[in-house]
């Protein structure tokens, strides 16, 4: 065992230990020059930061209960404003989820055309569930920005080629278009890789071979064309980036900036807005987002207990209950997590 | 929409959070002894500080509880050593990082009554700097010796002036402070609201003052004295052996008749040989106790000690040294005292005043000795006779006869432990508690706390008292000049006071009367509207 563990940390190191520059120039098609310094430029806007967190209840097997929280939060300068936020209940169920996203898509975004899923994405329900409600938190929070305020999105914006989501993200920003406000899709975490005889993680490698071109400003590198996988969609007509928000900071984040947006100016007004010491180098609106809108392992755990209590009050014991959950809940019974 | 659709997403609840939704000045924790609330990080709390916490979760049964801060510690939302590796350049969430603040609980107040608490203040309920009002219910429970306003941290809380009880005296006082710290000034507020109560005939107690300093009677450095006290005059007695002051008519000239001494009294004015001690002790089984000054000192007199066994020496020296302490403490008559007179100006309650400047440090003693001896005498048989008033007597530097060990004074011992039974108290003024027996301490009902800076001195006086000091250990470190804790019988809790500055407390007590109106303090201070 002991062996095996020693050539699984072998590998792991491989992955993560600094690769050569050289190598890297070489195989992304990355030259110095693109890496750009974000020029300050003054910024005396509203942030709005759009997150959301889902909880599973129940796991009835046929169907999951969960708990779902989207939501944004509005900053002025380094000043928090408020919090906007959505609490909802969706049972995913796999014979009848269309219907939900159907009357979801027409009574929030206008569109009507019909959902499906394949049958592999099934088990990602409420995954799609979440993120539909966020698409309609970012909605609502464009509805409320003004010319040149900054929305940040937490997540990506280039993976839907076709389909409902597109025309969501299509209403999104039409949207942010006629307001004039800037719209970034930031991802904590991104798939992207480089090839160097194994995939190595490109975001990461690219954080700090790009500190050492530009060490002493934040930067940003445009993806167009560079050889990583997987290879951005053509079909996206916005930019992709890796940004490095504060000099000071370990990491880099992917960008996504949907068409028509002013990339220059929205990325150096969130890396304004990105050097605060709770979490430096991130959006600091987004920081905040996260931690206001997750849900705790207290409140889905509260939340399973009111339900509880209103299926006892209809004559449904626990011990029922516990007979359709799915053996693995039941076998975990975990503090907080069992019935 | 159909039915079944309905049930597979249900919208819960929708809300905003903004910063009037604050989540500070709310109990969040913790236990009936402890209360723990949050306020913003950039406000001040104090130490000592009374907060209220309104509880109205049940209905109709509104209880605010009282509590006082014991600790202030920064606390924020953030988990970890988020602080110490901060490296961003700027903090953004400031509704994020407060202060916890920790207090004990006083009690609480349901329906006007004040009562020690069971209970735990419910969850989140609103806390709030306790105000005048929610201390009225003190006003009530307060006595009838004023010496000066209630303290929430160091702001006053003009409309409750601190009072304490005259039936508490007969269980002693003590009075403590780090030297300057405003012992004296508290003695004579304490003894300017005596001599008021005297003068008007509502006096429970009389107050033997024995001033070694002069101080006392007219102030020294710039202060007033208890003789400043015009309006009240009346309830103040003077005796003096300062030939300036005895130039006032209503001062009269202290004397001890040569009679009233016993041999225990001139035990304390020289450091006696064991022989000595053993032939004075023996003086009152042979002479008569009236006249065995005079007695042992005639030929007679000196063969009748021989013939009982004790050299000849050792009773020519005890002479010799009897007649020095004659010749020094001039106060000593043949025949006229002023004992009588004391007395029974203490048992009418009158404040009583024997200012002996300039005197040795054995002399105040001997007096002081002399004075309880006979006040002790006297009081028992009133007591038997089914009493009178009882009496406070002070002594200053208490530590000097009270201490337990040598040059401890049995007399005063004893009044300690037993002087209560016949309405006699002590006042004990030190600045080292420490030095103070800790059983005599215990017999102490009355704590007068000015500053204190010796840890040492603290830590005896929370051994002793009647009521836990232990949480207030840091603010009587931080006492300002004047302010105090005092701690004492029929008041619930260590009650924070700002002792009045005689000099404005003696004007007020002056002006008193002269319109028709008593000037009532509160009456200038008005309460800001909310
Ligand atoms: N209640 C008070 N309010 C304001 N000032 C006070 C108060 N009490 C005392 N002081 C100030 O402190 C000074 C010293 O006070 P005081 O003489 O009473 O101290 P003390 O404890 O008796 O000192 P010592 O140990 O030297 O006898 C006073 O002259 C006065 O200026
Ligand atoms: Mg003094």
């Amino acid at each position: 065992m002991a062996r095996d563990l020693a050539a699984v940390a072998d590998l792991i190191r491989d992955y993560i230990s600094p690769e050569g520059a050289s190598r890297y120039y070489q195989n992304t098609g990355i030259t110095e020059s693109d890496f750009s310094p974000i020029l300050p430029q003054k910024f005396e806007g509203s942030i709005f930061a759009i997150d959301g967190s889902n909880a599973t209840i129940f796991d009835l097997a046929a169907a999951k209960v969960n708990y779902i929280r989207t939501g944004y939060v509005v900053y002025r300068g380094t000043s928090w404003q408020r919090t906007e936020i959505a609490n909802e209940i969706f049972v995913a169920d796999q014979e009848s989820y269309a219907q939900t996203f159907e009357r979801n898509l027409k009574d929030i975004f206008g569109i009507e055309e019909t959902f499906t899923l394949e049958e592999t994405e099934l088990d990602r329900l409420s995954t799609y569930f979440r993120e539909l409600q966020e698409y309609a938190a970012l909605f609502e929070a464009l509805d409320r920005a003004q010319e040149g305020d900054l929305v940040l999105y937490d997540g990506g914006f280039a993976f839907w080629k076709e389909g409902p989501f597109k025309a969501v993200l299509d209403q999104i920003f039409e949207r942010a278009e006629n307001v004039g406000a800037d719209l970034l899709g930031i991802s904590k975490s991104s798939t992207f890789s480089w090839n160097a005889g194994l995939s190595r993680p490109f975001v990461q490698d690219t954080a700090r071979i790009g500190s050492q071109v530009i060490p002493d400003r934040p930067w940003m590198i445009d993806l167009k064309d560079k050889n990583i996988s997987p290879r951005p969609e053509s079909s996206w007509k916005g930019k992709i980036r890796v940004v490095k928000f504060h000099p000071h900071a370990g990491r880099a984040f992917r960008v996504d900036v949907p068409p028509l947006i002013d990339a220059d100016r929205a990325l150096s007004h969130a890396a304004t807005r990105s050097s605060s010491a709770e979490c430096l180098g991130y959006p600091h609106a987004l920081f905040r987002a996260h931690r206001e809108i997750r849900i705790t392992d207290q409140e889905s755990w509260l939340l399973r207990r009111a339900l509880l209590d209103e299926l006892g009050s209809r004559g449904v014991s626990e011990e029922q209950v516990r007979g359709f959950l799915d053996y693995h809940d039941f076998m975990e019974m975990r503090p907080g997590r069992m019935l | 929409m159909d039915k079944e659709e309905k049930t597979r997403t249900l919208l819960l609840d929708r809300w905003t959070i903004d910063g009037s939704r604050s989540t500070t000045y709310r109990i969040i924790s913790k236990n009936v002894s402890e209360y723990n609330f949050i306020i913003p990080y950039k406000e001040r709390v104090e130490v000592g500080e009374i907060f209220s916490v309104e509880d109205t979760s049940v209905e109709d049964e509104k209880i605010t509880f009282l509590a006082r801060v014991t600790d202030i510690r920064h606390d924020s939302n953030y988990e970890g050593n988020w602080d110490t590796t901060l490296r961003g350049t700027e903090f953004y969430d400031q509704d994020q990082i407060f202060n916890r603040v920790v207090a004990e609980p006083l009690g609480c107040i349901i329906e006007d009554r004040f009562k020690k608490s069971r209970i735990i203040p419910s969850k989140f309920s609103p806390v709030k700097r306790a105000e005048a009002g929610e201390f009225r219910f003190l006003s009530e429970v307060m006595g009838d010796i004023e010496v000066g306003l209630l303290r929430n941290g160091s702001r006053l809380v003009e409309e409750i002036p601190v009072a304490l009880h005259s039936e508490a005296m007969d269980h002693h006082m003590g009075v403590f402070a780090t030297t300057g710290m405003g012992k004296s000034n508290f003695m004579k507020v304490f003894a300017a609201s005596c001599m008021k109560m005297a003068a008007q005939g509502r006096s429970k107690f009389g107050l033997l003052i024995v001033d070694p300093h002069g101080e006392y009677i007219k102030g020294k450095k710039g202060t007033k004295g208890l003789f400043d006290l015009d309006r009240y005059r009346k309830g103040l007695t003077c005796y003096s052996t300062d030939p300036g002051h005895l130039k006032d008519p209503e001062v009269s000239e202290l004397t001890v008749a040569i009679t009233e001494i016993r041999p225990a009294d001139i035990a304390v004015l020289y450091d006696w040989t064991p022989a000595q001690r053993e032939a004075l002790e023996a003086v009152s089984r042979i002479f008569y106790e009236d006249t065995w000054l005079d007695d042992i000192q005639t030929p007679e007199g000196t063969a009748q000690m021989i013939s009982d066994g004790f050299h000849e020496k050792t009773i020519g020296r005890i002479n010799r040294t009897i007649r020095t302490i004659m010749d020094k403490n001039r106060y000593i008559h043949q025949k006229r005292s002023s004992v009588p007179g004391i007395i029974s100006r203490l048992l009418k309650g009158d404040v009583v005043l024997v200012d002996v400047p300039q005197l040795s440090e054995r002399s105040e003693l001997f007096l002081l000795s002399l004075l309880s001896r006979q006040i002790l005498d006297r009081y028992k048989r009133e007591a038997s006779e089914g009493g009178g008033k009882s009496c406070l007597i002070t002594i200053e530097e208490a530590q000097r006869v009270l201490s337990g060990g040598e040059g401890s004074l049995a007399r005063f011992e004893s009044i300690a432990r037993e002087g209560r039974k016949f309405g006699v108290g002590l006042c004990a003024v030190t600045q080292q508690p420490k030095l103070i027996d800790k059983q005599l301490l215990s017999q102490f009902n009355t704590f007068v706390i000015l500053g204190l800076a010796d840890r040492n001195d603290r830590t005896r006086l929370e051994e002793s008292a009647k009521q836990d000091l232990s949480s207030l250990d840091v603010e009587i470190q931080t006492l300002e000049k004047g302010e105090a804790i005092i701690s004492t019988l029929n008041i619930p809790f260590p009650v924070p006071a700002r002792i009045h500055l005689y000099e404005t407390y003696l004007e007020e007590l002056n002006g008193e009367g002269r319109s028709n109106e008593e000037p009532r303090r509160g009456a200038k201070f008005n309460i800001p509207p909310d």
